[in-house]
């Protein structure tokens, strides 16, 4: 029991380094191609034959591969999980945009990374 | 609520001490319309001078003292967002003055302290989410961290050292995530409620233009 404390103390600090203080500078030049890859293989691939549609403006992909490339591989990919976190509160409240006339979510990278401070990478 | 503190805001300008037909109310009247009118055009810098000296020039109990200083502090406002973007991010002394103000006539709903966001978000994965009201997404980032680190602690327990690292370092991902994405959208709701409340304002101000 004791070692189980001890692991779940130590992960509990690892992510709180890591996402409370060291956040915004952390990795962000860590290289995010293989990232940049996997977001582009799930386009190619998987996106045609996925039945749901994102209901968000850009969808998911798109938003995360624009993250990804203007704020680094770890910022860009917890944008991307940001994203896939507040869609669920955000589809009740907006702002709406309509895209080929269906309605959508507005949500750009921009909407939720102005507080960055510009393009980390 | 808004509508009431916006309504209040215009009655405040409204408010006149001074005849309506006196020669001098005229005459601050015509002056005060020519420099909005110079805003109207987009010459803010002009406009905001000529309101300043105009305001200088009036007794101190003309109601167009008034409304030439806080045209001057709303334009002063305008001009300075136009450079930062959002203009939180460098609170000038005319929108402290502004802000008190419109404080004064509309309880502006403050969010959560920050340091409870994230003490929120560190202390259990979601936490953060549902201090700011925002259930559906404390949910999602308590189902899914948590059975990260379930998975991660079940590998511990049984000694699978690199699968134990591979959830390890998911877990570590993921929960990091939920705290960023605590802070992230604490910064969104103070930067879009600021964003509300300074386009009333402008609105109840009654000056010309959309400078956003």
């Amino acid at each position: 029991m004791k070692r189980m404390m001890a692991a779940y103390a130590a992960l509990a600090t690892m992510s709180w380094m890591l996402g409370g203080i060291w956040m915004p500078t952390a990795f962000a030049h860590a290289p995010s191609g293989p990232v940049v890859l996997l977001v582009q293989s799930y386009q190619q691939w998987l996106d045609p034959v996925d039945g749901r549609h994102c209901p968000s403006y850009p969808v998911c992909s798109r938003y995360a591969q624009e993250a990804i490339a203007s704020h680094g591989m770890l910022v860009g990919s917890w944008l991307a999980l940001d994203r896939l976190i507040h869609e669920g509160d955000d589809l009740e409240r907006g702002p709406w945009v309509r895209v080929h006339g269906q309605k959508r979510l507005y949500d750009p990278v921009e909407r939720n990374a102005f507080w960055l401070g510009g393009h980390s990478s | 609520m808004k509508a009431v503190a916006a309504f209040m805001f215009l009655l405040l300008l409204a408010s006149t001490p001074a005849s309506a037909g006196e020669p001098a109310y005229q005459a601050a009247r015509m002056a005060y319309d020519s420099w909005i009118a110079k805003a109207a055009q987009g010459d803010l810098r002009t406009s905001v001078e000529g309101l300043r000296h105009l305001a200088a020039g009036l007794p101190a109990n003309s109601i167009w003292r008034e409304r030439c200083q806080m045209a001057v502090l709303l334009l002063d406002m305008r001009r300075q967002r136009s450079l930062h973007l959002p203009a939180m991010a460098m609170p000038s002394m005319s929108y402290r003055l502004v802000e008190r103000k419109w404080r004064q006539l509309d309880q502006l709903e403050s969010p959560p302290a920050r340091w409870l966001v994230l003490f929120g978000a560190m202390a259990v994965p979601g936490g953060g989410h549902a201090i700011m009201g925002r259930w559906h997404d404390a949910w999602v980032s308590f189902v899914m961290t948590g059975f990260m680190l379930w998975l991660t602690l079940w590998a511990f327990r049984r000694r699978m050292g690199p699968v134990t690292v591979f959830f390890g370092v998911l877990t570590v991902w993921l929960w990091g995530g939920t705290i960023f994405s605590a802070l992230s959208l604490h910064e969104r709701y103070f930067a879009e409620q600021y964003m509300n409340w300074w386009q009333q304002l402008w609105l109840a101000s009654g000056l010309p233009g959309r400078p956003w």
